[in-house]
């Protein structure tokens, strides 16, 4: 198996970046999933259990989190960009399609997002894999773990 | 995206950077979602929410816009409970917000309703799915950066739910079985939520309710939690909306994509997604989180209680706004209710409790693990799943059972 995959999608939010990933299975919405942001965000993870299964108990801070997208709740932005100013957030986003929370967020933090890829993130992208986004053309280049 | 002469001029700052740094926003947005243009729009609830930072980088974000001179373009409403933030009142009192009801995504509170086919910007979940499946309104859910952006400039991307082809119905959702009350609807709106969790885009349709079968108060709890655990911001009730007054019409006379029957399993599933795991509640919670309670269910509340008294082992709280509230105090209900021992709103309940309320927030979901809280009873899905962030057992029980457990100071496990 080739060690390397890109993706090729919709022209995204933001310039590039690159590290470690952390891949989520449901959507997320930080004010509902993360509820430790709360007492500390520089400290954020997945706290939902039920809402939350493949990624719970897990952190984001300088990865590459890969989600399908956004859910309910339109605080997931003010939440982010307390996360951010702790220096907590991720270093880019990856979704299948993008809610528009996010996008929103993408603009006013510059996180890079790119989303519409010709192969589902979710599937083959693996959490430790390393990802690099460019998000100004829209592609994504994995260095699969193993 | 195409941009008029006159959007160009505000977006190279010819009337100032506020407007320039909002139509930024809009024009970023539109063009990640292929947007074609900006339309108008006719009012904005606005929210900015609850933020882990004080006052919170996205108020700033915010003062940097008031501070640059930005007023509101068209009528925006602020929720007067949030108003009560001296930081919150100012910067919206300079923009030129109404306080209105409008709060916390409940449309309930709605003071000032958009007509069929206008583009709007929707506050929370809960107001936007209301708008667009119920009025017939098109609007998209975004955070305060797309909604102050929006009402700052008077318009909006055109994408999403603005446009025609993107409000039909996709997944269809056949109900065999009844809704009895808004606890059920809430399951309802829980359950298709659960299902199409990962897309923002695809509109359930739901058929089999006859217009007689349902509440507008009904209609509101299925909008607080139809976009809980997933993203949905527009459905389509066949005989009810607006833009399906037939199934056919619902599907724009294509066949659905997928087809989900919902019979009495399908709604039990979510009561036992919610169930508890020991019989001491440490709160019983009427309303909870963007689902303040109608004044039907405070009706019912009071008439439950009449003649009782809840445990004294565990507040029961009860959580009203805007209008509700109002009518509640004329009518004696607040008062029949705190004589029967429950506590109105969080507030109350930290004050009786001697809570510091600088140290703890008066929202259940942010608060329920500092409080020491391990299982919450609460009447809607929606505070069910939300305090599932706070590692807290959620316990999903129709109204008549949330006083029964709070009378009796314990529940079957």
């Amino acid at each position: 198996m080739e060690n390397k995959i890109v993706l090729k999608g919709h022209k995204g939010i933001g310039e590039s970046a690159e590290g470690e990933a952390i891949v989520c299975q449901e959507p997320i919405n930080l004010m509902a999933d993360t509820g430790n942001v709360w007492n500390d965000p520089s400290d954020t993870s997945f706290t939902n259990k039920i809402a939350m299964p493949s990624v719970y108990g897990k952190k984001f801070a300088n990865k590459i989190l890969v989600f399908p997208t956004g859910k309910g709740g339109i605080f997931s932005s003010n939440i982010m960009m307390d996360i951010a100013a702790a220096g907590a957030a991720p270093k880019a986003f990856i979704n299948v399609r993008t809610h528009p929370v996010w996008a929103l967020l993408s603009i006013v933090l510059k996180i890079p997002i790119v989303d519409r890829l010709d192969q589902n993130p979710c599937e083959v992208i693996k959490t430790g894999d390393w990802v690099r986004v460019d998000a100004e053309k829209g592609i994504v280049e994995v260095t699969k773990k193993n | 995206m195409e941009l008029t002469k006159e959007e160009e001029k505000i977006l190279t700052g010819a009337y100032g950077k506020a407007y320039q740094k909002a139509m930024k926003v809009l024009v970023e947005l539109g063009e990640f979602y292929d947007a074609k243009r900006l339309v108008p729009v006719k009012m904005a609830f606005l929210t900015i929410g609850p933020t882990p930072g004080n006052p919170g980088k996205g108020k700033e974000w915010l003062k940097e816009l008031v501070d640059l001179g930005a007023k509101f373009k068209i009528p925006s409403f602020y929720p007067h409970e949030r108003a009560e933030n001296p930081f919150d009142h100012e910067l919206n009192e300079k923009l030129g917000a109404i306080f209105a009801f409008q709060g916390g995504g409940n449309a309930r509170n709605a003071f000032y309703t958009p007509v069929f086919g206008q583009h709007i910007v929707g506050d929370g979940t809960a107001t936007t799915h209301y708008m667009n499946s119920y009025i017939g309104a098109r609007a998209n859910t975004e955070c305060f950066i797309g909604q102050y952006s929006a009402a700052i400039i008077g318009k909006t991307p055109e994408y999403g739910f603005h446009l025609s082809e993107n409000r039909k119905g996709r997944i269809l959702f056949e109900i065999k079985t009844i809704l009895k009350d808004e606890t059920d609807w809430s399951a309802l709106g829980y359950y298709i939520s659960k299902k199409l969790g990962k897309n923002y885009w695809d509109v359930p349709v739901i058929n089999g309710i006859k217009p007689d079968d349902v509440t507008n108060d009904e209609l509101l709890s299925f909008s607080s939690s139809i976009p809980a655990y997933g993203a949905v911001v527009h459905s389509l009730l066949v005989g009810v909306s607006p833009e399906s007054l037939t199934l056919e019409q619902a599907f724009d006379y294509k066949k659905p994509e997928q087809t989900f029957i919902v019979e009495a399993e399908e709604i039990n599933e979510v009561y036992n997604t919610f169930s508890p795991e020991k019989e001491k509640p440490d709160m019983v919670s009427i309303g909870g989180f963007g689902v303040n309670v109608s004044i039907e269910t405070v009706i019912k509340t009071v008439e439950l209680l009449e003649n009782k008294k809840v445990s004294k082992d565990f507040p029961t709280v009860i959580l009203m706004d805007g209008p509700v509230r109002i009518v509640s105090d004329r009518m004696g209900l607040t008062d029949a209710l705190r004589n029967a021992g429950v506590k109105i709103g969080m507030e109350e309940f930290l004050k009786d409790y001697g809570y510091d309320p600088s140290e703890i927030t008066n929202i259940p979901i942010m608060s329920a693990k500092k409080l020491g809280f391990k299982t919450v009873v609460f009447a809607d899905a929606k505070s069910c799943h939300y305090i599932g962030n706070q590692g807290v057992n959620s316990v999903l029980k129709h109204i008549e059972e949330c006083i029964k457990i709070a009378v009796a100071g314990r529940m079957e496990v």
